[in-house]
């Protein structure tokens, strides 16, 4: 169980390297976001809007790979809410919450949660890594690079270690203390091993290469997203 | 005479307050190599991290000096160190801080003030790879890249540990030629390696940390019986986002084999090796095990519930005894050398009952004496009745394997 929640984590987030949706122009994914979080905070509907646009971007990126796992991992949440509100409205707190309300609930928050699952998943660390040499900030160019080496690097460790622990016999609550030792152990190992290389800012900027046909799916999406909520 | 580019004087270095090595000296001239031998876990890997100033990070100490080109390393910034020395750490992956292959190299090479070319990493067998994400390299295609990291950012010091111990032999001579290349342009090298022979070619100096006993001899086990262990039948597997990596791979392993899986860096022996232990499972085709199957990985670490050696082999002080771990029963895994986690890793494995027993790579970095002892123990437990799978690049794993297949590009084809 454990294993698969990390394995549907691991899959949601850290699926590709850069190509696809994470190779779209870093504007087009700013523009996107924007366009997000404007149309749904004027018109609580789009959200159905983002998620549509960001599955069908994720589908032509990456097939069932990263929507089947992102869906599953969103209904959780979703069933969570949905759920708990209907549980209180039939134990008598207000407000009351029909079927249909919980439904609409669990709808709404499987979108949110895809739609920001989406966002996270098409973020290119290299962006941010020469954003951030751009800015000055050349030392700290290289904290996106290890976040997004080190979470998937850990997220495989311990799906690793859990399944080591199945085939030894062991329950999962007693594998879960070495798998996060492990992680930790492997973090300050690259603190130590590739200490000259933190320690230094960057030089260059990092060659970044454009992907068009993503970067025009997102554009499109965002421009979908800001006439549906135009009057 | 050339000029010395390094020259240390470790007076005292250990962790926890606990020497591991006391009064090393060594100097390193412009087109010289050092190489650095001993028994596994006697402080080969304590002295590199000590004369790079990061055996503190690791809650290690260390006492003495180091020069780099007559000036104290202290006095260099991080940047100037990072443009003149490229290490290659003995566990590789831990080298890494790229998410991808191409973020990686040029990030190293940016860091050193350099321009990355791409099209370079073909030199190093990882040509095409530049978008693959670093999670899913084998540890022999990590350590080509830092190779290719090392040597392409132009410094004028190598320190290598274990630079090959999960590489292929094919690159195993294109390293070396790379090394011999770097000398002559005026680099030194220092290497940390298990087989002086191996750098022979280049008049290396040796500095001896510890003396290695004379190896057992090893022999080959008897072939297996007929009975079926694993049969593996057009097995499919690709991670997901990724290609194919195992490509219809069918075999049949009979319970008492010693069986070697050989191929080149990259080529799915290690995502074979877990469809068998069933850590991960076909997307097509299909496993089956008649047994109790268990896999070491090739970062033994993850194999690991217990703190400590004599936990994790339940106490059991005669496998202690054949696997050479019994002054490590009370010692933190965590302070272990790789080879002596390695070694502890099989023989908690053999104790706890399993009867087929996948390792990958159980011999990398290991010294004679402790790779004889390790694979004495694989031949005794095939002989025993276990059946053992072993996925590696060492020409001494085949001298006893009864059997060997070869992965190349996701097929299997076996002897």
């Amino acid at each position: 169980m454990i294993g698969a929640l990390v394995s549907l984590i691991y899959r949601s987030l850290f699926l590709r390297g850069t190509s696809g949706a994470k190779a779209a122009h870093f504007l087009t994914k700013l523009a996107y976001v924007s366009a997000f979080v404007t149309a749904a905070y004027l018109r609580g509907d789009s959200i159905y809007i983002a998620a549509a646009t960001a599955a069908l971007i994720a589908l032509a990126d990456s097939g069932l790979d990263w929507v089947g796992p992102a869906v599953i991992l969103s209904s959780i949440p979703a069933t969570w809410y949905a759920l708990t509100a209907y549980l209180l409205s039939l134990a008598g707190v207000p407000p009351t919450v029909t079927p249909a309300d919980a439904a609409i609930i669990f709808a709404r928050v499987l979108a949110y949660s895809l739609t920001i699952m989406f966002i996270i998943y098409s973020i290119d660390p290299v962006s941010i890594s020469n954003a951030l040499h751009a800015l000055g900030a050349r030392k700290a160019s290289s904290a996106p690079l290890l976040i997004w080496r080190v979470m998937p690097y850990g997220l495989s460790t311990m799906m690793e270690s859990l399944a080591i622990g199945e085939l030894k016999g062991e329950g999962a609550s007693k594998r879960i203390a070495p798998a996060i030792a492990a992680i930790i152990e492997h973090g300050r190992g690259i603190e130590a091993s590739a200490y000259l290389r933190l320690a230094a800012p960057m030089v260059h900027r990092l060659p970044r290469r454009v992907n068009s046909f993503f970067t025009a799916l997102l554009l499109l999406s965002a421009a979908a997203l800001i006439l549906w909520v135009l009057p | 005479m050339q000029r010395p580019v390094i020259r240390a004087r470790i007076e005292e270095a250990g962790y926890s307050g606990r020497p591991v090595l006391r009064n090393v000296f060594f100097e390193v001239r412009q087109g010289e190599v050092l190489l650095i031998t001993g028994r596994s876990g006697c402080g080969k890997t304590t002295l590199l991290r000590s004369v790079l100033g990061i055996i503190n990070i690791l809650g290690g100490y260390a006492r003495g000096y180091v020069e780099l080109l007559g000036r104290a390393l202290s006095d260099f910034s991080p940047g100037e160190m990072a443009s003149l020395i490229s290490y290659i750490p003995q566990e590789p992956w831990l080298g890494i801080i790229g998410h991808t292959v191409k973020a990686d190299y040029c990030h190293a090479l940016s860091v050193a003030g350099k321009r990355c070319v791409i099209e370079r990493l073909s030199r190093y067998g990882l040509g095409g790879l530049g978008d693959q994400v670093t999670y899913g390299l084998s540890a022999g295609q990590y350590q080509r890249l830092l190779w290719a990291e090392g040597m392409d950012k132009g410094s004028v010091l190598l320190v290598l540990d274990e630079p090959l111990a999960y590489s292929d032999k094919g690159f195993r001579y294109v390293a070396r030629k790379i090394v011999k290349e770097f000398v002559e342009r005026g680099g030194a090298a220092i290497i940390v390696d298990h087989d002086p022979r191996f750098w022979s070619d280049m008049a290396a100096d040796e500095l001896r940390l510890c003396p290695i006993p004379r190896p057992l001899s090893v022999r080959r086990p008897r072939q297996g019986s007929g009975e079926v262990a694993v049969e593996v039948r057009d097995a499919w597997f690709r991670y997901p986002g990724g290609e194919w990596v195992v490509k219809g791979a069918s075999l049949t392993v009979r319970r008492g084999e010693l069986l070697l899986v050989s191929g080149p860096n990259g080529a799915g022996k290690s995502t074979l090796l877990k469809l068998m232990a069933g850590v991960l499972r076909p997307s097509r085709g299909s496993v089956s095990v008649s047994g109790k199957p268990i896999i070491v990985p090739e970062n033994p670490l993850t194999y690991f519930t217990h703190p400590t050696v004599r936990e994790e082999i339940l106490g059991n002080e005669d496998i202690a005894e054949r696997f050479g771990i019994t002054p490590l029963l009370d010692k933190p895994l965590a302070q272990l050398s790789s080879g002596e986690r390695r070694r502890a890793a099989i023989a908690s494995a053999i104790t706890r009952g399993h009867d087929i027993i996948i390792v990958d790579e159980p011999t990398a970095g290991l010294d004679p004496w402790s790779c004889a002892s390790v694979l004495n123990a694989l031949v005794n437990a095939v002989e025993e009745g276990h059946t053992v799978i072993v996925a590696a690049h060492d020409e001494r794993v085949a001298e006893v394997a009864t059997r060997v297949c070869v992965v190349e590009r996701g097929a299997v084809s076996c002897g």
